[in-house]
């Protein structure tokens, strides 16, 4: 079952290709990593499967649909930036997306926020920027959904906040129920979470491959293979 | 409900804002009201226009901060990942600007017959309700105006400030010039009749019902507009 | 359980196959004994911290060679055929000295020299008391 297919998308900003002529599918209950440099696309890509934004051509199908209200039942997206009301409390913020989602599961939110160590009374403009990032994770991965799109999960976070992250990605992790996309330049720390791994270099794909398999023919770690295409 | 919980967490968001401006007009209006106890004839008239444009231009940058403060904040990749759409997000926005215009009018209302009751001995009861039907419908529209033409503006990627005032001043022109087109058909409506006591004198007046429901039909359209922009030009 | 010697696993390496091996070393160490139930597969991916169906497709491939089998509810279990066992150890040993082997080449010294440094070594580290037979 195809999770999601693309079809030679373009995204134009103006005159700046930030992805162009993407083609490719996931399987359901894969967790692929898309890993490249910053202004490769990876967060446009994000986007337009998150429904924030819309394609300039080419096609994007999400079980079979386009991305719109529907779609994003089923998605849970979590963005690179702090996009997050400052003024509400974090258990306020985890009430309120509760209320727009079916798939919401309340033992889910209880126990990441429990095992992310999460103030749920604290503001959110008063949060650390790893709590803040562990918010956003226990705010994505609090659903039963299909698809969970995270956008630079690890970035800018400390060391023992990043490990919870992995950890709880992880434990969450739900098999063949749920397919996973995570796009980081934090190569390293994610690798072994990565069944599929995609290289984006200024849009275009420049690799795609199965993680064990990569690492069987190139004999190297997927953070060697990035080195080399990157560097 | 969906709706009702955005429309929840738009007034929890706008709580302070609200009760300041609030609070700010009412004790301007009393301070003026004690400064000047006696007023000349027409000068409560006055008084009560001020009082009304300065809560029309609070109404209206109300409705320019709900849309920029989702921009500043980068809420609107919250905001837009929850699975509604336009109609349902537009239609939270507006019942939160109707809720304000509410509360507005109210105090509004409630000012203006205090302010003229200095001027006018007698109060008809059948004033009161024009003047808050009138008073409210133009609040309504202002704050959803202002939403509007602030969506508009950002659903453009280059100069945003200079076309979102230029569809600004050509917009509003537009809807003056068809007001005025509209005003035989709008006098076909009925009108309430009020009877003012003016320093002992009594006149009649005539308020005809057009006087607020085109600007609900106005409102209604961007409505509809700003729903659309949001579903089909709405990018983040 | 932190039974799978996992120091570190190599990052360079299929992870599914160092699975595959840290299972079958601990068996052949007898930290597994036969019968004995190995970690879920949830379990297994949150200690190591990798994705779960690479887990899944190592104790796939285990269960295929006979080494390990499924109990219907329960999880998964070693084998309890000694044979398996057996042939186990051999194919663990034949890999080491494979390598072993791989390496001392570099060094090209002969083969009495070589078996006179294990026994040195031996002697020396006070390993006597090992079990090898």
């Amino acid at each position: 079952m195809k999770a999601i297919v693309i079809e030679n998308l373009g995204k134009r900003f103006g005159t700046l290709w930030a992805v162009r002529d993407l083609s490719f599918h996931i399987d359901e209950g894969k967790i692929l990593g898309i890993c490249g440099p910053n202004g490769s696309g990876k967060s446009t890509l994000l986007k337009i499967l998150a429904g924030l934004l819309r394609p300039t051509r080419g096609m994007v199908k999400i079980y079979g649909k386009n991305p719109s209200k529907h779609t994003k039942r089923v998605v849970s997206y979590m963005s690179e930036i702090d996009y997050l009301y400052p003024w509400m409390k974090a258990g306020e913020i985890l009430d309120f997306a509760a209320s727009f989602y079916e798939d919401w599961d309340e033992r889910k939110r209880k126990d990441l926020v429990n095992f992310l160590k999460i103030e749920e009374d604290k503001k959110i403009r008063e949060l650390s920027r790893g709590m803040r990032g562990r918010l956003k994770i226990a705010l994505a991965l609090s659903r039963r959904a299909k698809i969970y799109l995270l956008d630079e999960p690890l970035s800018g976070i400390d060391l023992s906040s990043r490990a919870k992250i992995l950890d709880a990605l992880v434990r969450e992790y739900r098999g063949q129920e749920e397919t996973m996309i995570i796009s980081t330049h934090l190569v390293r720390e994610a690798e072994p979470l990565f069944e599929e791994v995609i290289f984006l270099k200024e849009g275009e794909i420049i690799l795609r491959g199965d993680a064990d398999e990569l690492r069987e023919t190139r004999g190297k770690s997927i953070t060697e293979i990035f080195l080399e295409y990157f560097i | 409900m969906k709706i009702l919980k955005l429309y929840i967490k738009e007034l929890k968001e706008n709580y302070n804002w609200m009760m300041f401006s609030l609070l700010a007009v009412i004790a301007f209006d009393i301070f003026l009201l004690l400064r000047i106890p006696s007023m000349q004839k027409g000068s409560a008239t006055v008084l009560s226009l001020l009082t009304f444009v300065v809560l029309l231009v609070l109404m209206f940058v109300k409705g320019y901060r709900i849309i920029k403060r989702e921009w500043d904040w980068n809420t609107k990749e919250f905001l837009l990942t929850l699975p509604l759409n336009g109609f349902e997000i537009a239609l939270a926005m507006t019942l939160e600007l109707i809720t304000e215009a509410m509360l507005y009018t109210l105090v509004a209302t409630g000012l203006f017959l205090l302010i003229l009751s200095r001027d006018l001995s007698g109060i008809k009861h059948n004033f009161a309700l024009p003047l808050f039907l009138v008073i409210f419908s133009y609040f309504v529209f202002t704050g959803v105006y202002a939403v509007f033409i602030e969506t508009f503006s950002l659903t453009l990627r280059k100069w945003r400030k200079t076309i979102g005032f230029m569809v600004f001043v050509i917009l509003t022109y537009g809807l003056a010039k068809l007001t005025n087109l509209l005003k035989p058909v709008m006098e076909k409506l009925p009108s309430f009749k009020v009877t003012i006591d003016y320093m002992g004198q009594i006149t009649f007046q005539h308020i005809n019902m057009g006087s607020f429901i085109l600007p609900l039909i106005y409102t209604v359209l961007l409505y509809i507009c700003l729903s659309l922009l949001i579903d089909k030009k709405m990018e983040v | 359980m932190t039974l799978i010697q996992f120091k570190k696993f190599d990052e360079s390496r299929p992870i599914y196959l160092q699975v595959i091996e840290a299972i079958k070393k601990a068996i052949i160490r007898g930290e597994l004994k036969p019968g004995d139930k190995i970690p879920s597969v949830r379990e297994l991916a949150q200690e190591l911290r990798i994705n779960p169906n690479t887990v899944q497709k190592a104790y796939q491939e285990l269960e295929r060679e006979g080494i390990t089998f499924t109990r219907r509810g329960q999880g998964n279990f070693v084998t309890e055929d000694q044979d398996k066992i057996t042939s186990l150890k051999q194919e663990i040993l034949e890999k080491i000295v494979r390598d072993f082997i791989d390496e001392l080449s570099s060094v090209n010294l002969n083969l009495e020299d070589i078996m006179e440094k294990i026994k040195e070594y031996m002697k020396n580290e006070g390993h006597s008391n090992r079990k090898f037979r």
